[in-house]
């Protein structure tokens, strides 16, 4: 044997070693830390406490509606676990008295509209833009897909983060019965989110048949994700048939929707995976440079693309993959956190600016401890 | 390696241009100035260049001198290792070009002329200041993101917004950096300068007056919606501003429209129109009024208010216009978000009248901007079945958009009559920015390339064409004089995935003098049109 094939036997070793058997189940158990958050996070902080506000003033929020150019018309955000995951996500970063108005606001809005049940929001609710839109041309909102199988994952941070378990609790069963109803056969990070999100869950309550369950379908997630073809053909399969208003756009970046550490976990530690992801996620820069901006006009092959410009969603997908694969500065992803699109409650948006708020502390994952990953966070 | 902010240093070359023909040109210039700017009481920028975004504060979009209708390339710019010079036209001639793409220019970016320079930004956050005459590089500066619109000069200095959230005032004649003023997001909109300040809103919801000699924030303004308790306040601003030399006008996102005090920067009035974005358009101030384009939230694009139309009878301007002027006022009464163009009174911001203006504009596109007219009325597009100007082919739709006159005092559609027809086309959704020099409408689109046509004599004349097979942008037998291509992966060359188009922003020509010759000057590049992108100078042959 070579030396040169000795070295790569090393390399490939390591790699499986990585992310083998052992790091899977960590990469489902452990629980994502963040400490030390430095003073330049506070900009940050402030413009996200003023969007919360608003979210709070606002009351329930009807789905985001654009008219992208040739994207046509489209309604973000209309997953209901959208807003229990943002303002999870936003929680430990808010002022104590913020977060008291926001555990407020989340119950009510998961009592209306819970994140596990089957349908798409509608119209109802304040609107996120100022559009002045005669009230028959908003309410056209079409049918779409239901929410996907990310929903525990939302859940898990919903939960974890406010203390809320007694919701998850009463209503374990169907939470249980809508995962598995839409768990497909294909690999799909989004999908791979929601098998740790429902561990997590089954942690949380202190049920540890499902913990069991959920520990093996999460770790077989991962493991069919190490199959980056196979994840990127499955997410464009599933994001851009046109009758998905929120997800048909180009198909740019899709296999990184709504990507979670976990996740970004999985890809850093797999190099065949990590070298994959980058060469996709580097023709997403070349072909959609302005990618993180609010209306950033979008390209794409065979399509004409006159005057388009990408969603917000879409700014997310690459947003989280350079914060957590590519780890780029504090000070760019703040760069790139932008404006909203949406005047109030840009999900996106706000996601967005607790990954680069969290960017300027240190992240660790903490060791596993069997239960502490479905206690609160940070 | 460079500092970020670290301008790097040309010798210029000295123009020279033969002393006679400048001289006169400056008189009939300064005299044509002084007859017909009856549209704004800002001072006017010297006669010969293209100051700032449609080249002054009122956004005319207009000058006296012009160039063509027969042209020559004088030089055309890819970057600064890939310059074509002296270029003789020919069909699908090549020009120097990379072969991979190395700068992209953002589809606003409208270069602008002064000191015998061109200035303009790129993608990667470098600025340029190139000679005209040549197209090599007097200096180069670079900043910390993309430059996305227009940069604006006054008193020898340049200033332009970069979306690192810095505005930059440059040294016109060296690059060097005079002031910076951080704000608190990205700066997408051009630069207003007048009066010796700089006006400029960000995206961080803050509208910016700036001492344009010391840098010194002079007031700042966020603007309001409704009320102070509004969640639409401090929207982000996009749009650049105009002026009439006492009031500042510009629109947030918030799809409120303002008028400031230019020197306090009170608010003196605010009105909400209606629509989803005031991006890819600026005001256009017309006497006592402002016309405001705005980006609409309907649907549909090249087919709107088609069926309408196929409902009026066939015939001249004269027969069919007034019942097209009825349907279109009952359409907007009927569908009143698919209002593309507000006219509002320039005191109180009260809108006198609707348009009878079926939609323009659409895909992501608010209507092209009005410019101003040597007669000094204003001119857009309007939707119609009577086309009198252009008369050529349109897209999609059967009926071609036309360029006629706003009659300000009814908001009526006044049209020429020319006594031959031109032949040249435009879109509904996908127009060409216009401006005006002499009596000639210059019209560009990064994708169709550049135009020009006279409303008067019906004459026009087609510049240029990138040579290209996508969709609808293939003119190699459309009569255009100068037709290029640098490297159309069509083609199978060796380039990144092809990248059709997003031309949002599409930049209006540059009308100046170089070398003692009018010369046309603009970018043919979008956002996106990663496949090809230049700043062009032509001159007439």
């Amino acid at each position: 044997m070579t030396r040169t094939a000795v070295s790569l036997f090393a390399v490939l070793m390591l790699s499986t070693y990585a992310v083998g058997a052992a790091g899977l189940e960590a990469i489902v158990t452990e629980r994502r830390a963040v400490s030390d958050i430095g003073p330049g996070a506070e900009p940050l902080k402030a413009r996200l406490v003023a969007e919360v506000q608003k979210v709070i003033k606002a009351g329930r929020l009807a789905p985001f509606r654009t008219l992208y150019g040739e994207h046509g018309l489209r309604y973000h955000w209309r997953e209901p676990w959208q807003m229990p995951y943002t303002l999870g996500l936003a929680l430990p970063h808010l002022p104590p008295e913020l977060q008291a108005d926001v555990k407020r606001y989340l119950a009510e809005e998961i009592a209306a509209r819970p994140p596990w049940e089957g349908a798409l929001l509608g119209p109802d609710g304040t609107k996120r833009q100022p559009d002045d839109l005669p009230e028959s041309v908003f309410r056209a909102i079409g049918a779409g897909q239901t929410p996907t199988a990310f929903f525990p994952y939302a859940l898990w941070v919903y939960a974890s983060r406010s203390g809320d378990w007694r919701t998850i609790r009463a209503n374990w069963p169907v939470i249980q019965q809508n995962f598995q109803a839409k768990v497909g056969t294909r690999p799909n990070f989004e999908t791979a989110s929601g098998a740790i999100g429902m561990y997590r869950l089954a942690v949380g309550i202190d049920d540890s048949a499902a913990a069991a369950r959920f520990l093996k379908a999460a770790t077989d997630a991962l493991t069919a994700c190490r199959n980056f073809e196979a994840v990127r053909a499955s997410a464009h399969r599933a994001y851009t048939g046109r009758e998905n208003w929120t997800r048909e756009s180009h198909g740019v970046n899709y296999a990184f929707f709504n990507l979670t550490p976990e996740i970004a976990r999985l890809i850093a530690g797999d190099d065949a995976l990590a070298k994959a992801a980058e060469a996709y996620a580097d023709v997403g820069r070349r072909i959609w440079p302005l990618w993180w901006m609010a209306q950033a006009p979008v390209g794409d092959w065979g399509y004409y693309g006159e005057g388009c410009c990408a969603g917000p969603e879409q700014r997310g997908m690459l947003f989280n993959y350079e914060a957590w694969v590519r780890k780029l500065p504090a000070e760019q992803l703040a760069m790139y956190a932008d404006v909203p699109d949406a005047l109030i409650g840009d999900c996106t948006y706000m996601q967005n600016l607790v990954t680069a708020i969290e960017a300027f502390g240190k992240a660790a994952w903490t060791a596993r401890d069997g239960r502490g990953v479905g206690r609160p966070g940070p | 390696m460079k500092h970020p902010f670290e301008s790097s240093r040309h010798h210029p070359q000295p123009l020279r241009p033969p002393r006679g023909r400048r001289l006169l040109l400056w008189f009939l210039a300064c005299l044509g100035a002084a007859l017909a700017a009856p549209w704004a009481g800002a001072q006017q920028p010297a006669p010969l260049d293209w100051p700032q975004l449609q080249r002054d504060a009122a956004r005319s979009g207009r000058t006296t001198i012009f160039a063509g209708p027969q042209v020559r390339a004088k030089w055309i710019w890819v970057d600064e290792q890939h310059i074509t010079r002296d270029f003789q036209s020919q069909r699908d001639a090549k020009i120097a070009y990379p072969k991979l793409r190395t700068l992209i220019i953002a589809g606003d970016v409208q270069p602008i002329v002064a000191e015998g320079k061109v200035f303009f930004g790129a993608d990667d956050g470098q600025f340029f200041a190139l000679n005209a005459s040549d197209a090599s590089t007097v200096w180069k500066a670079r900043t910390g993101g993309p430059i996305l619109h227009t940069a604006a000069y006054a008193d020898g200095r340049v200033v332009i917004g970069s979306m690192d959230h810095n505005i930059y005032c440059f040294s016109a004649a060296d690059g060097r950096q005079l002031w910076r003023v951080t704000t608190g997001a990205g700066v997408h909109a051009a630069p207003l300068i007048v009066g010796g300040r700089v006006f400029i809103g960000s995206r961080d919801g803050v509208f910016y007056a700036i001492d344009l000699i010391s840098g010194r924030v002079q007031w700042t303004y966020r603007p309001i919606a409704a009320s102070p308790e509004d969640p639409f306040n401090g929207a982000p601003i996009v749009q650049p501003a105009a002026s009439d030399g006492q009031s500042i006008f510009f629109g947030a996102e918030n799809l409120w429209f303002y008028c400031l005090d230019a020197q306090s920067g009170r608010e003196k009035w605010r009105s909400k129109l209606r629509g989803q974005s005031f991006q890819y358009s600026w005001p256009v101030i017309v006497g006592e009024h402002v016309m405001v384009p705005v980006m609409t939230s309907a649907g549909d694009a090249e087919f709107v208010a088609e069926k309408e139309l196929d409902d009026l009878p066939r015939g001249t301007a004269q027969e069919v216009w007034p019942l097209e002027r009825q349907m279109f006022l009952k359409w907007l009464k009927d569908n009143p978000h698919q209002q593309s163009m507000w006219v509002l009174e320039k005191n109180t911001g009260r809108e006198p009248y609707i348009m009878p203006l079926g939609r323009v504009g659409g895909l992501n596109y608010p209507p092209r901007a009005p410019v101003i007219y040597s007669d000094g009325r204003p001119l857009i597009y309007w939707r119609t079945k009577t086309s009198t100007v252009l008369t050529g082919g349109t897209f999609g739709s059967k009926y071609t958009p036309d360029i006629s006159a706003v009659n300000m005092a009814t908001g009526d559609r006044e049209y020429f009559t020319p006594p031959r027809e031109s032949g040249a086309g435009a879109e509904i959704d996908n127009n060409f920015t216009l401006t005006v020099g002499g009596d000639w409408v210059y019209m560009n689109n990064h994708m169709r390339g550049a135009h020009m046509v006279n409303p008067k004599t019906g004459v026009a004349s087609r510049l240029t064409s990138i040579m290209a097979d996508w969709d609808g942008a293939n003119f190699r037998n459309w009569g255009n004089q100068i037709i290029y291509w640098g490297n159309d992966t069509n083609r199978g060359e060796d380039l990144p995935p092809s990248v059709h188009r997003a031309p949002q922003g599409d930049s209006g020509i540059a009308i100046v003098e170089v070398d003692g010759r009018p010369t046309l000057i603009f970018s043919e590049s979008g956002h996106y049109q990663i496949d090809f992108g230049a700043i062009v100078a032509l001159e007439s042959r």
